[in-house]
């Protein structure tokens, strides 16, 4: 029999999406590294505003939201999906958090400030290296057992030892190589000692994979072969965070609900119960938003949402993010190890009609390696406007290529925005006389290939969990660094990433930033296509989605 | 001579395809007598199993009859409905086919396709429908029918199935068997005894039968009287002595000067003097006329009426009636 | 009946060589595409020494013949392995979702099987007439129309517009808890349990799915059907049975549904492969979480075992399938049994 797989694509780009951004990591930066005692207050200011309404009421709502990937699981130094993230960022409470604000449009993100969570108050020794956390002695699992600095030391023990991905990130970005770096104190204070100085070290200490784990529930469910009592932690947690998951249907349905120990007590929430219920077919999606039976929708595609927003019952968030899409160039294959062709092939390109068409003016350019959201984002080094064919065509000629030449472009096949940036780009080398031939692969073949760092020109993406140019520069310029498929190396670039991270005064990490902008511009790396905003359907009424840094919405906040 | 059981009176059968009509069967009459065994003999495609069929009205579905009327007993057959018609099929006339292995169910016991048989007309038991069953095979010589009741279709014989099919046609004692080209497939020692057999059924309990057949030494030996079709009509009816001492009919006159050989199919299909059959269908007249040696004119356009040269000697040929008149 | 015994016994040996074979061949397949699981578990972050710490994790370094004892050690266990994108074990994330793809598929197979014999030998019986034209111009609609664009037109028709089905979210209403599991089969369990708001809820969200798989899948049933009755009616045994006098219902069912029958088991077999399969658009529609859609995610993130293991179910269903419906063949023809 012939089973019809018209449409398949869609699904493919859900998944795609899903598996390209949990394979990512990167984290935050700030404006002001606090040097000294922050004495921080117990409520996130928003939050204060926010829960006055529903606490009146006794009857809080149930909000449903309808998500397009699936939970994996929720270990939480091991997850790999979007909805994994969600998940434990709601579980478990990291020592620091972003301050939440709200945009013009009402909705929560994540700023650069960071504020107590699990500790109350924290100090950093002038030289930058020790940072000890008084942790909060209100703060209790979902089991009513405390929270203590053994739980944070056991988390930290874990991320370092276990088996999680989550160490590649503590040496670079916070120097914590070692568990014996960190020390309890006494059960309510927790000192870590760093081997150098980090501006990212809070942005490192506020996410969730660092939140307080109990050390009792892991020696409880620890075993031989499992120290870290992983596979319990899979689908099952204790959490320290707001919330506890009360059903676990992989594929279906993950309902959560208040945690009844958490420290920030019930007038913290706007709602009863969230239940996240996996929709994997984007229309599907739409007509259940449409007849009122979800609350929220994710993954509503850009060339609904005209159509959807005349519907007077639905409501729109739109939201910025620092994703990067990008066509890279291996700088060690010719003929783009010849710095005139990436260029070139950069002016030939028409960036105004892959924002038009492709997302349908959902974001725009990037203009630079580090998105526009992010802290230091400048354009000042964007020198295209426009395709120019005449230099490109003098430029291609005098780099010996007057006849242009002829090379694959590897896409993944599932995600249709980049195949249609991809014919954008194949007609727009196709005028310099350069042959571009679309090389669309499944996803995990996509993946295989560009982890064999041969490709010669495939289109990207890429996404920081921590909003600081730091991660952007380090996971896709530095030398080593695995994701740089590129293959990009300059120890100029390096030394510039190196200070980015130990630098803390604003005015100089912005010039670094602007240099490494500048070099990454100048040496035409990368053609940089699209940075789309991330956009969340809802049942008019609905309020409180957010977007942070570390996670995508703070469930407490959301409320109808 | 008493009262036909049968009496077929201006049968017309037509085929109807896309652009035309074809009267397969041409408007032939003829009657059955109680107790007698008729030939029907013609080559292939002359419309032998077609009258037959339409007798049982099991036309396939392409094929209507219109015109003409079977009469059985004083009912016309064709004027019947179905439900009527269920009542005289199996039950007061009776068919059995060529191929008889394939005419019987695979996958049921030939047992109790026999029982079958004869709970659908007489109205007994299963049990002693069963135990009928194999009174009927032993009937029809087939040694140890017990055991042989509870055999299915591939495990028998083709002229053991034929009895079998026999067996099953007379369960209820039918008045009337049709038998088209029953032996067909059988070797010459087995069909012999097939023959043996269906006349010792018509002598035992007085059945009348219409055997198809090519083959005019089967005629000579089983039949009382013969019909001789060619492409859908009668040429000729008589007794059997008079078809071999007296032949009328032009066409008669030459099958029999061709045959009196037993592999007699090919010998008449590879006659040389006789054309495709199917090219003189669409002919108004004697059907036989464009092969005919002693053709007259109005042979072409105008169906020859009936002569009878003697009682139950019927000829259709102008040669005659012409003289006749 | 010894033989018949022998023909199992045959059958049977056959089948575990069969599915012997598609171990080997699974097993091969996976050992010979391009990437390397272990690469793909560590994740795009790791570096080489990660990568070969992983391979010895996961025997990856071993011989092939080595690796493939240990697979089908583990197999004899009912050891699937662990899924890399979810760390879960693999038999258990199956045995979640095959409850989900045997209901959806079961009745969507159950309506297909009731609509498309009976519409098929219609058609045969009264083939040429204006039934027949109706049946047939049903089956090819139903073997053209593109099943991703009917599952939506069927949401939006009788779930938007008309509310006759239950919105597309799953096995039961956001809220509604799964009856307690019995059979896994939510009608059936919710009947068990005597919950009639479930069963009716479970009902309200199976019916829609089931039927737009069963208009798609009764296609090749009818066509079969019909083409087998048409050929049986024309046998010599019905004309015999009719020369006897056989009713025609009798006629239909009796003699000519039960030699029919044989081609039609042959489709109706592959077609419960394939909904047994699960269908990854129709999941994808109605948000059902059945196999379908696990295949598809493990396939699109090479997720090793998994897709193993699914191949495997799969090849273990049909190749069962195939033994059933030659066991059925065997007990309906003599000729088989007794040969
Ligand atoms: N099922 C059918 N559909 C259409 N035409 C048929 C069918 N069966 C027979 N015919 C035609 O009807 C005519 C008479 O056929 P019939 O079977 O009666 O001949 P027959 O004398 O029995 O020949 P045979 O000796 O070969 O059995 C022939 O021209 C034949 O082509
Ligand atoms: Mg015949």
């Amino acid at each position: 029999m012939k089973v019809r797989y018209t449409n398949i694509l869609v699904v493919m780009v859900i998944i795609f999406s899903m598996i390209i951004v949990s394979c990512q990591s990167a984290p935050t930066p700030e404006e002001t590294i606090p040097t000294e005692a922050v004495q921080l207050t117990d409520e996130i200011e928003g939050v204060v505003e926010e829960t006055e309404q529903p606490a009146t009421s006794s009857e809080k709502p149930t909000i449903i939201v309808a998500i397009d990937g699936d939970i994996d699981h929720i270990e939480l130094q091991q997850f790999r999906t979007i909805a994994g993230y969600d998940a434990t960022a709601n579980l478990y409470e990291p020592l620091v958090t972003q301050k939440a604000v709200q945009d013009e449009n009402g909705v929560w993100i994540g700023s650069n400030d960071y504020v107590g969570a699990g500790a109350e108050s924290w100090e950093v020794s002038d030289d930058g290296l020790v940072y000890t956390f008084h942790l909060r002695k209100e703060a209790k699992f979902a089991d009513g057992t405390p929270v203590t600095a053994k739980d944070y030391y056991i988390t930290f023990d874990r991320a370092i030892n276990g088996n999680g991905y989550i160490k590649l990130l503590l040496p670079s970005f916070a120097g914590v190589e070692s568990i014996d770096q960190v020390k309890v104190i006494d059960d309510y204070t927790l000192q870590i000692t760093q081997n150098k100085a980090s501006s990212l070290s809070l942005i490192i200490y506020g996410f969730q994979v660092l939140g307080a784990m109990s050390e009792k529930t892991i020696k409880d469910h620890a075993t031989a072969d499992d120290p870290w009592a992983e596979t319990w932690h899979r689908n099952n947690a204790n959490p320290s965070g707001p919330y506890v998951i009360t059903s676990w249907k992989p594929g279906e349905e993950y309902v959560f609900e208040p945690n009844p120990f958490y420290w920030r007590g019930p007038d913290y929430y706007g709602n009863s119960k969230v239940i996240y219920r996996v929709i994997p077919d984007a229309s599907t999606r739409e007509q259940l938003l449409r007849a009122g039976d979800i609350d929220i929708a994710q993954g509503i595609p850009y060339k609904d949402i005209a159509d959807l927003q005349k519907d007077s019952n639905l409501t729109f968030f739109k939201i910025k993010t620092p994703r990067v899409y990008h066509a890279g160039m291996n700088v060690t294959k010719k003929p783009f190890d010849d710095v005139r062709v990436r260029k070139a092939v950069s002016m030939a390109v028409d960036y105004q009609a892959i924002v038009d068409n492709v997302i349908y003016g959902f974001g725009e350019n990037p203009k630079s390696p580090v998105g526009v959201s992010m802290p230091t984002h400048t354009d000042e080094f964007w020198p295209y406007e426009g395709p120019n064919i005449e230099d490109a065509k003098a430029l291609l000629a005098e780099a010996g290529y007057p006849d242009g030449f002829e090379v694959d472009l590897l896409v993944p096949q599932e995600d249709q925005a980049r195949m249609d940036a991809a014919t954008w780009i194949q007609a727009g080398l196709a005028t310099i006389g350069v042959k571009v031939n679309i090389n669309a692969q499944p996803t995990a073949q996509f993946n295989s290939l560009l982890d064999t760092h041969e490709q010669p020109f495939y289109m990207f993406e890429w996404y920081s969990w921590g909003n600081d140019p730091a991660f952007q520069l380090h996971w896709n310029f530095r030398c080593e660094a695995w994701t740089n498929y590129a293959l990009y190396c300059d120890p100029a670039m390096d030394k510039i990433i190196d200070d980015l991270i130990v630098t803390s005064d604003p005015d100089k990490r912005e010039e670094l930033s602007y240099q490494g902008q500048k070099m990454a511009l100048d040496t035409a790396t990368w053609i940089y296509l699209y940075q789309n905003d991330w956009v969340v359907a809802a049942q008019k009424g609905v309020t409180g989605v957010g977007f942070f840094n570390d996670l995508h919405t703070h469930f407490s906040n959301l409320t109808k | 001579m008493s009262a036909p059981i049968i009496r077929v009176e201006e049968l017309t059968v037509s085929l109807n395809t896309d652009d035309h009509q074809r009267n397969i069967i041409d408007s032939i009459s003829f009657d059955m007598f109680p107790k007698e065994i008729m030939g029907l003999v013609g080559e292939s495609g002359s419309g032998k199993t077609m009258t037959a069929l339409s007798i049982m009205q099991l036309l396939p579905k392409t094929i209507k009859i219109c015109g003409g009327s079977i009469w059985y007993e004083d009912k016309d057959l064709l004027k019947m409905t179905s439900r009527e018609i269920r009542t005289i099929r199996g039950n007061k006339i009776a068919m059995i086919f060529q191929n008889p292995r394939m005419a019987l169910n695979p996958l049921m016991r030939v047992g109790d396709q026999i029982a079958r048989a004869v709970c659908l007309h007489c109205e007994v038991s299963s049990e002693k429908s069963k135990s009928m069953a194999v009174e009927l095979m032993s009937q029809v010589g087939i040694p140890d029918a017990e055991s042989r009741a509870r055999s299915y279709p591939h495990q028998l014989s083709g002229g053991m199935a034929q009895r079998v099919l026999i067996a099953m046609m007379l369960a209820c004692k039918p008045k009337l068997l049709i038998a088209d080209e029953p032996t067909t497939g059988l070797d010459v020692t087995i069909q012999a005894q097939i023959f043996k057999l269906i006349k010792e059924i018509q002598s035992e309990i007085g059945v009348a039968v219409l055997l198809i057949t090519h083959d005019f030494g089967v005629v000579s030996e089983v039949c009382d009287r013969v019909g001789v079709m060619y492409a859908g009509q009668i040429m000729e009816i008589s007794s059997v002595i008079d078809v071999f001492t007296n032949p009328k009919h032009p066409y008669t006159q030459r099958l029999l000067k061709s045959i009196l050989r037993v592999d007699r199919k090919s010998d008449l299909d590879t006659n040389k003097a006789l054309s495709p059959i199917s090219a003189v269908f669409d002919s108004p007249g004697c059907r036989f006329a464009s092969q005919c040696d002693c053709v007259r004119p109005e042979c072409l356009w105008e169906r020859p009426k009936i002569y009878t040269d003697s009682p139950g000697h019927s000829v259709y040929c102008f040669n005659y009636s012409r003289d006749n008149k | 009946m010894s033989n018949f015994f022998n023909f199992i016994l045959r059958r049977f040996l056959l089948t575990i060589i069969a599915v012997f074979g598609v171990i080997i061949l699974v097993f091969l397949l996976t050992r010979l595409l391009p990437n390397n699981p272990a690469a793909l578990r560590a994740g795009p972050l790791a570096d080489a020494e990660l990568i070969k710490q992983y391979e010895r994790e996961m025997g990856l370094d071993k011989p092939l013949i080595v690796q493939f004892g240990t697979y089908t050690g583990q197999l004899m266990r009912g050891d699937l392995g662990d899924s890399w994108r979810t760390s879960q074990p693999v038999r258990e994330e199956l045995g979640i979702r095959i409850p989900a793809t045997l209901e959806l598929a079961l009745s969507a197979f159950i309506i297909a099987l009731f609509f498309g014999v009976p519409l098929g030998i219609i058609a045969a019986f009264y083939s040429d007439s204006w039934i027949d034209q109706i049946v047939r111009v049903f089956a090819t609609l139903g073997a053209s129309l593109a099943l991703f664009w009917l599952a939506l037109v069927g949401v939006y028709i009788f779930y938007y517009l008309l509310h006759w089905a239950a919105a597309p979210v799953g096995r039961l209403t956001i809220g509604i808890n799964e009856p307690p599991e019995i059979t896994g089969l939510f009608l059936i369990d919710s009947l068990l349990a005597g919950d009639i708001e479930t069963f009716k809820d479970a009902f309200n969200h199976l019916w829609l799915p089931a039927c737009t798989l069963a208009f798609i899948v009764s296609a090749p049933i009818i066509k079969i059907s019909r083409s087998s009755m048409k050929d049986v009616l024309n046998a010599d045994y019905i004309r015999t049975a009719k020369a006897i006098g056989v009713p025609p219902t009798k006629l239909l069912f009796k003699d000519g549904l039960l030699n029919a029958f044989i081609p039609i088991l042959t489709m109706l077999g592959i077609v419960f492969g394939y909904l047994m399969g699960g269908n990854l658009i129709v999941e994808q529609v109605f948000a059902w979480p059945g196999i379908g859609q696990y295949a598809w995610k493990a396939l699109s993130t090479n997720d090793f075992n998994a897709v193993q293991s699914f191949v495997l179910l799969i090849a273990v269903v049909y190749v069962s399938l195939n033994f059933i419906i030659d066991l059925i063949y065997a007990l309906i023809n003599p000729q088989i049994r007794l040969e």
